[in-house]
């Protein structure tokens, strides 16, 4: 629990649109622990999910290090191949993430024909172990993306996502696209795989319950700058103004 | 809306069959002729429409509709290579000025802003003022100009799914650029690409006829369409049926073609109709 897995210093990110400067996260100092769960909350367009594409690595900061199990990250192809397996990226919409012309099969086989893991047969019963484990079965496999629902197709994705057997996943906002019961259900899931798997959760959300009920830390960030980073229990002690707002929002 | 839908599947079976029937004739057209399309005989020179030739005689005698036959190969090999070269080039540039961005994307995007410039007609007939009149030519001068509409394309489509999650998924799951641009940015790019050959067919038959009624493609024995409306032009008064059967030719294939692309619009991208 204390040996960090992840860590972010002094790091920014500037967009810039037709000449005009988008500051989109400001001088970020964030270290992520090895087994934890940590939320990062903040408004829309607050920075959260910039920040997320930073930790899984797919895009590059402007500024500031980034280090993974101690090692400093050069943000080229080829140094990142390697590593690629072991942090993945949840999307917050599921349908968004699938080809529109490829079966669920082609999809779920796509890490092991790319790392070259296993043959394709052992490869089949590994998709099934681990569709079984999110709760699903095999009559998907031969289906295009738009015959399943948003749930079925989060299951999905996290049924890959396991395949590569990560050890750190960023989830951004991975159940505001589904609804409440369905939402519960895969948050639920989520938390018996992190413990079932050992793995570290970046948990990015705007909806401050489902954090404080799930994540031990949470960072707060608004508009690009890291408000305090606090012990989920210590949340309603905080008496920073942004973080009172949030709270009153809630009730 | 399903009776709409099946119109537009009927549409496309009619004229995909007339589509391949007009190739089937461009291959075997020199078995269907009645007569041999170079044999010249002075005798029957400008002969009307009659039972022995359909479509009359032209100046130096020869069949018009072995002619026409005989030309339905030229005129179609002539547009279908054209295609492919103008479709492969500007598609895989387009692709890589899309994937890569940056540098690469600029310099070629600015190189094909400059060929956009030139008339493409205008630009051919300079490159045979230069090179010498000649079928490869005129077909190198068109496609130097061609290419670019579909680079742009190419590149228009893949940067707006580039920015797409399965994108980004494919790559957190391992796929190496060839990859996504192989199976996941080319199947989503290519139903576009192809409706725009389909309708680009009749615009090029017409280019290419344009220019061989110029006398700028065509070598003179051999028989092709807009040649043949070339060496009907002195006689447009005495020998009309010199023209009008190449032209009507030339007509109805345009739009059968530009008939397809329009129905293939329609079924694949429901959107834009």
């Amino acid at each position: 629990m204390d040996e960090p897995i992840f860590s972010l210093k002094d790091v920014s990110q500037v967009y810039i649109n037709n000449s005009e400067k988008n500051e989109a996260l400001k001088h970020v100092n964030l270290t992520i622990y090895h087994g934890e769960c940590l939320g990062i909350v903040g408004q829309s367009g607050c920075g959260k999910s910039t920040l997320g594409k930073i930790i899984s690595l797919i895009d590059k900061p402007t500024q500031g290090e980034v280090y993974y199990q101690g090692n400093k990250i050069q943000f080229s192809d080829r140094s990142i191949y390697p590593i690629r397996k072991e942090i993945q990226y949840i999307f917050q919409d599921p349908i968004s993430a699938f080809s529109p012309r490829k079966k669920i099969i082609k999809f779920l086989l796509e890490p092991y024909v790319n790392f070259k893991l296993c043959p394709k047969k052992e490869a089949l019963i590994q998709i099934e172990h681990y569709l079984k484990q999110v709760g699903l079965d095999q009559s998907c496999l031969n289906k295009y993306p738009h015959q399943l629902s948003g749930g079925q197709l989060q299951r999905i994705v996290i049924a890959r996502t396991l395949s590569l057997s990560p050890k750190l996943i960023v989830c951004d906002e991975m159940t505001s696209a589904l609804d409440v019961i369905v939402q519960d259900e895969i948050l639920t899931l989520m938390k018996k795989l992190q413990i079932e798997n050992q793995l570290t959760l970046v948990f990015i959300s705007h909806d401050l319950s489902i954090v404080q009920r799930f994540c031990d830390r949470t960072m707060v960030l608004f508009d690009g700058e890291q408000i305090e980073c606090l012990n989920s229990k210590d949340f309603t002690a905080s008496k920073h103004p942004y973080i009172e707002l949030l709270k009153d929002a809630i009730l | 809306m399903k009776k709409i839908k099946n119109w537009t599947t009927i549409k496309i079976i009619i004229l995909s069959s007339l589509a391949g029937g007009l190739l089937l004739v461009a291959l075997f057209g020199k078995y269907l002729a009645p007569y041999d399309p170079l044999e010249v005989n002075y005798a029957l020179s400008l002969q009307p429409p009659s039972r022995a030739h359909w479509f009359g005689t032209d100046k130096l005698g020869r069949d018009i509709l072995s002619r026409i036959l005989c030309g339905a190969r030229s005129s179609f090999s002539l547009t279908f290579i054209m295609l492919i070269i103008i479709v492969f080039v500007g598609v895989t540039l387009g692709l890589i000025a899309g994937y890569k961005k940056g540098m690469i994307d600029h310099v070629l995007m600015r190189f094909a802003d400059v060929l956009l410039a030139f008339p493409d007609t205008i630009f051919a007939i300079a490159v045979a003022g230069i090179l010498g009149a000649g079928l490869f030519h005129t077909v190198f001068a068109l496609a130097l100009i061609w290419w670019t509409k579909y680079a742009r394309l190419t590149r228009t489509l893949v940067s707006s799914i580039m920015h797409q999650d399965f994108i980004i998924a494919a790559k957190l799951s391992g796929a190496k650029p060839f990859k996504i641009i192989w199976a996941y940015i080319l199947p989503n790019v290519f139903p576009q690409i192809l409706i725009h050959a389909t309708l680009d067919i009749g615009s090029m038959m017409i280019s290419l006829a344009g220019l061989s009624f110029l006398g700028l493609a065509s070598q003179p024995p051999q028989p092709e369409w807009g040649y043949m409306l070339f060496e009907s032009k002195q006689f447009m008064q005495t020998a009309p049926w010199m023209m009008v059967y190449p032209g009507l030719v030339i007509l109805i294939s345009v739009i059968i073609f530009n008939l397809l692309g329009d129905s293939l619009r329609d079924k694949l991208d429901p959107k834009q109709s």
